[in-house]
């Protein structure tokens, strides 16, 4: 059956809207990253902030004013047009939302903490809904009236990953007849704290796959889509998903969950490695997942096929990395040049680590001789051994 | 679209047996609040890092699914609150100014209770973690289709839990609070087992709050074997019939 990606909205540090952010990733525009001094004390730390103007949450959904909720609202606008075509055609009862997030609005819950460290009780106006990790589709559904199911998915790093996995099985057991599935996740001193607790944020960016990578760079936006049950288009192809039994916030160095994670994914859309014309590496640029990952695409997929980690672009903006990756996907096929797709280079100090098995990892300004229908991975992996693969393509020609 | 529930178990403080369970259904006591379960199955490395919430779904879980099946289950981890009382403590040390416990941070996350579990059975299966607000057993049940959906021969090990929130927040949530977990054992029923339908029409606890939360209501509808159809919902109208033969 089929799972049309029939429109996609996105915001994040390349900007907001496809527009925007599609010629930057194109030429691996890394100017988006900025300091912060403002995030963890007495660090300045890099980040994928986003610095485009937000649209305002509506008066009636004040009780789901969040940055985050703000950042699905600005993706949302964009398919503002193909999701009111749905609801006329469906129904609010046939339409339904997964999203995923790891943060929702702790940025908010820890502003108003703050009121409360000044004056002694929390700011008036925070709501629970704002912090809840629920609030994320809750406040898609009232905001767009829609009556289907509402599922918040937060698997940290594979949250939004799995929400497209969840939106699908949605149509084909018959529940709803289109779903908005994405992610959205905001920078916070919840996510920024903790992970430099962790030793896992890198003071000079990320660096991914380099000899000289130091940990991750955070990240922050929404992408989110329209899938609909038609055919054509750019169509979800295949999911794979596995969960690691091995540590909370490592993973496990063989890359077995990885692995079975994205043999998962061909499996399941009946595809071979060598139909994979690009890989979306997870690529957080922290020494383990990169030697874990590497070794993994190697075995899956062998050496030869183009990969980048995006990254270095955006950040790793978390719950939303998984739905926000699967966009960039989405967009080296929407922007089509005949019989060649463009790919997001590769960023980085170009010093490969010798020790972790070798990638292909695209140039900059690469174009590969691609004939449509091609098709595209993306990996996310999370903490607690979460790992989700998606595969998109082209339909096939009638 | 009828799924078989396989078997069950729920914990909160002092009723931890389905007999304790089957009398709470038809008494109908509070639930008591304060102490946690014996998690002695846990490996200790596990149990270390387990909060309390972490130890009620766990144990659920182990009540509910025996040795055999436990690495092989797909799971679905619910919670509305979740780790709502780590978050808090890093929270905390933010505002502080105090430096955040890289142990809690990794703790922090929603799927805490997936990852530990997935670590203690050696389960490498598919696993999803997930809330829905006041409605977060039904959206757990619908997730729990969908892994049905994707793997139709599978079994899907449903567990969700909550504690009530730091106090600092709890004026601001809108239904009761209890501490308590529910594990399911489901799998495709074929032409047999529990309904599930997400109708139009008012939610039934949109102007009537409940007393327990959703998952114990569900609970006590399996305990009394009767033969209506059991509706919830704060946001939606969700349907449940009872199994067919």
């Amino acid at each position: 059956m089929p799972a049309r990606l029939a429109a996609m909205g996105l915001v994040n540090a390349l900007g907001r809207g496809t527009d925007a952010v599609w010629p930057r990733l194109a030429s691996g525009d890394a100017s988006g990253l900025v300091r912060r001094g403002d995030l963890v004390a007495d660090r300045s730390l890099l980040v994928g902030a986003v610095a485009s103007e937000l649209p305002r949450i509506p008066e009636r959904l004040r009780h789901y004013d969040c940055r985050n909720n703000a950042f699905t609202l600005a993706a949302l606008d964009e398919i503002a047009e193909p999701v009111a075509t749905a609801l006329a055609t469906h129904g609010p009862e046939r339409l339904g939302v997964v999203m995923g997030t790891s943060t929702s609005g702790s940025a908010e819950c820890e502003a108003a903490m703050l009121h409360e460290a000044a004056t002694g009780v929390l700011a008036p106006a925070f709501r629970y809904s704002q912090l809840e990790f629920g609030g994320t589709a809750g406040f898609v559904a009232e905001l767009l009236g829609l009556r289907g199911p509402a599922l918040t998915l937060s698997t940290a790093c594979s949250s939004s990953a799995r929400a497209l996995a969840s939106a699908r099985s949605l149509l084909r057991l018959g529940l709803c007849d289109a779903v908005i599935a994405g992610g959205s996740d905001s920078l916070c001193g919840l996510t920024t704290n903790g992970f430099s607790s962790l030793q896992a944020v890198s003071d000079a960016g990320c660096n991914p796959m380099s000899a000289n990578r130091s940990g991750l760079t955070l990240g922050e936006g929404a992408a989110v889509f329209l899938m609909t049950r038609e055919n054509g288009g750019i169509q979800l192809l295949g999911i794979g998903e596995s969960s690691e039994a091995h540590h909370m916030s490592a993973p496990d160095p063989e890359g077995g969950g990885a692995i079975a994670s994205m043999r998962g994914a061909l499996h399941d859309a009946g595809l071979e490695p060598r139909d994979v014309r690009y890989l979306n590496l997870h690529g957080t640029a922290t020494p383990l997942n990169d030697a874990m990952e590497s070794r993994a695409v190697a075995a899956v997929l062998g050496g030869e096929v183009p990969c980048s980690s995006t990254k270095p672009l955006v950040g790793h903006t978390l719950g939303a990395a998984g739905a926000t990756e699967l966009a960039f996907c989405w967009l080296v096929l929407d922007r089509r040049e005949g019989n060649e797709l463009r790919l997001p280079p590769h960023v980085f100090d170009g010093m490969r680590d010798p020790e972790i098995a070798r990638l292909r990892l695209a140039e900059k300004a690469e174009r590969i001789h691609a004939p449509a229908p091609a098709a595209l991975m993306t990996n996310s992996f999370g903490f607690g051994g979460n790992n989700c693969t998606l595969l998109i393509g082209e339909d096939e020609p009638c | 679209m009828l799924t078989r529930i396989e078997d069950w178990a729920a914990w909160s403080p002092g009723r931890e047996t389905r007999d304790d369970w089957r009398a709470w259904a038809r008494t109908r006591e509070p639930l008591g609040d304060d102490g946690q379960p014996a998690v002695a199955f846990l490996p200790p490395a596990v149990r270390r890092r387990s909060t309390r919430l972490t130890k009620m779904m766990l144990r659920a879980a182990f009540d509910c699914c025996g040795e055999a099946l436990r690495s092989d289950v797909r799971t679905v981890f619910a919670s509305r609150h979740g780790a709502i009382h780590v978050a808090v403590k890093i929270l905390e040390s933010i505002v502080s100014g105090q430096p955040v416990s890289p142990m809690q941070f990794s703790h922090s996350v929603h799927n805490a209770q997936a990852g530990l579990y997935s670590i203690a059975a050696g389960n490498c299966e598919a696993s999803s973690s997930l809330a829905g607000e006041a409605d977060t057993f039904c959206s757990a049940w619908i997730e729990a289709l969908l892994h049905l959906e994707r793997a139709p021969d599978a079994r899907v090990l449903l567990v969700i839990g909550d504690e009530p929130v730091p106090p600092k927040l709890s004026p601001l949530v809108d239904e009761p609070s209890a501490s308590y977990a529910v594990a399911l054992l489901l799998c495709s029923g074929g032409d047999a087992g529990v309904g599930f339908a997400l109708e139009p029409g008012e939610p039934p606890e949109a102007h009537a709050p409940r007393a327990w939360p959703q998952a114990l209501e569900f609970v006590r509808w399996l305990c009394a074997d009767g033969p209506g159809a059991l509706v919830l919902g704060a946001k939606r109208r969700y349907v449940f019939s009872p199994p067919s033969q």
